[in-house]
């Protein structure tokens, strides 16, 4: 409940403070997001696994957004940005719904 | 799943990537250090009360706000076109700051002749004569203020049924370079519209959409200020040619109009003259001429 809490605060910050993301940081936003959500739900599923550990969220969650950027960033230099950025968005999206399928069942015993 | 023994492949073993996305979505991390920290005697999870674990709550929650507002910001043209638009108010604010240092300079030098040419002889008064007529010198009295405006929804919705062109509802160029032409004959001494003196070398034309005076854009609706003698230019307004043109531009296309005359109109001076030529006169009273000095005409 207390990160659940510490997630509402730091939206409320942004969403109050407007803070300015610079142009070279841009194309990265959308893939580092997912890559985000991937760890966060990654880490719910743990909790209720009985198995969270936040060392482990901490390195997973920075990792998923590096290493997604970087691919980003690989895949603009080569040209094949976009065909790169969405098997990486499949990816992480296959591993959000399995996710969250396990916490669903967790939650629901269903 | 089918036991597998020591060494044995998995029928499906090419299919690694695909199976362990699906099987093993959690980050096998969380069960290694599971393991680790039951081994040393620990629960198997450090809970979610940690420091670390909030800090990054707040990092995660601070994220996501920021990148929702860069990311669901409308692209393509409409920000394109509000950029656009700031850069232009930009642009006209400096053009407008600038005017206004011309027109302090202007009376600056003003003020200088008529100290050196000395008051009361014939120079300062022709000086004067010249200015309101060639339009550098602000002048205020009595005349008439005539609004123009596009016609609404209902008359451009009406162009084309009527036979005219897309547009007919909106004052055009030629609609005020008619008008005005029709008031200096009338026997105007000063006009501007918008607050753009008209002079000799003046242009009113269009650029896009917009009517332009000296190549400054105008904004609807039209204010032409006009000073002269009150009578004539109403007589002109009311039953001359520019009346029967205004009459005729409501009628016919929509466009709107609205003629008030007052005691009192300030019309403001051109901004930018262009110095022509310039004579040095030396204290015994020969002349020296410099270089001519042209530059664009307003």
């Amino acid at each position: 409940m207390i990160p659940l809490a510490g997630l509402l605060v730091g939206v409320a910050l942004g969403l109050f403070l407007h803070p300015d993301v610079p142009l070279w940081l841009q194309p990265y936003l959308p893939i580092a997001v997912i890559a985000a959500l991937d760890a966060v739900f990654g880490a719910v599923r743990a909790v209720m696994d009985g198995i969270f550990s936040d060392k482990v969220f901490v390195v997973s969650f920075l990792s998923n957004v590096v290493v997604a950027a970087l691919i980003v960033f690989l895949g603009d230099q080569l040209g094949v940005g976009s065909q790169l950025s969405t098997g990486v968005v499949v990816v992480l999206g296959v591993r959000i719904f399995s996710n969250v399928a396990a916490i669903r069942r967790h939650l629901f015993s269903a | 799943m089918t036991e597998r023994h020591e060494g044995e492949r998995r029928p499906d073993q090419s299919m690694t990537l695909l199976t362990s996305m699906f099987e093993r979505p959690l980050d096998p991390g969380y069960e290694a250090h599971a393991k680790a920290r039951e081994r040393r005697g620990l629960p198997g999870s450090t809970g979610t009360r940690t420091v670390l674990t909030v800090i990054m709550a707040v990092l995660i929650g601070l994220m996501f706000a920021t990148s929702a507002l860069a990311l669901r910001q409308p692209d393509g043209s409409s920000e394109a076109r509000e950029r656009l638009i700031e850069r232009i108010r930009e642009h006209e604010a400096i053009a407008d700051a600038r005017s206004q240092e011309i027109r302090r300079m202007q009376e600056e030098i003003t003020a200088i002749q008529s100290r050196n040419l000395g008051e009361g002889s014939g120079r300062v008064q022709e000086l004067q004569r010249l200015k309101v007529v060639t339009g550098s010198q602000a002048v205020t009295g009595p005349g008439l203020v005539i609004t123009m405006d596009d016609g609404g929804p209902e008359a451009a919705a009406a162009c084309i049924p009527n036979g005219y062109s897309d547009g007919c509802h909106r004052v055009k160029a030629a609609d005020l370079q008619k008008v005005t032409n029709h008031l200096w004959k009338a026997g105007a001494e000063a006009i501007a519209i918008n607050g753009h003196r008209l002079t000799a070398q003046s242009s009113i034309r269009v650029a896009g959409q917009a009517l332009t005076v000296n190549f400054r854009p105008l904004k609807r609706p039209y204010v032409i200020s006009v000073i002269g003698d009150p009578d004539a230019l109403t007589a002109e307004i009311t039953d001359g040619k520019a009346g029967a043109l205004l009459v005729a531009f409501k009628n016919l296309y929509g466009v709107t109009f609205d003629i008030s005359a007052v005691d009192e109109v300030a019309v403001p001076g051109a901004v930018a003259g262009s110095l022509r030529e310039a004579e040095v006169i030396r204290d015994d009273g020969t002349t020296e001429t410099t270089s001519t000095v042209s530059e664009n005409a307003p």
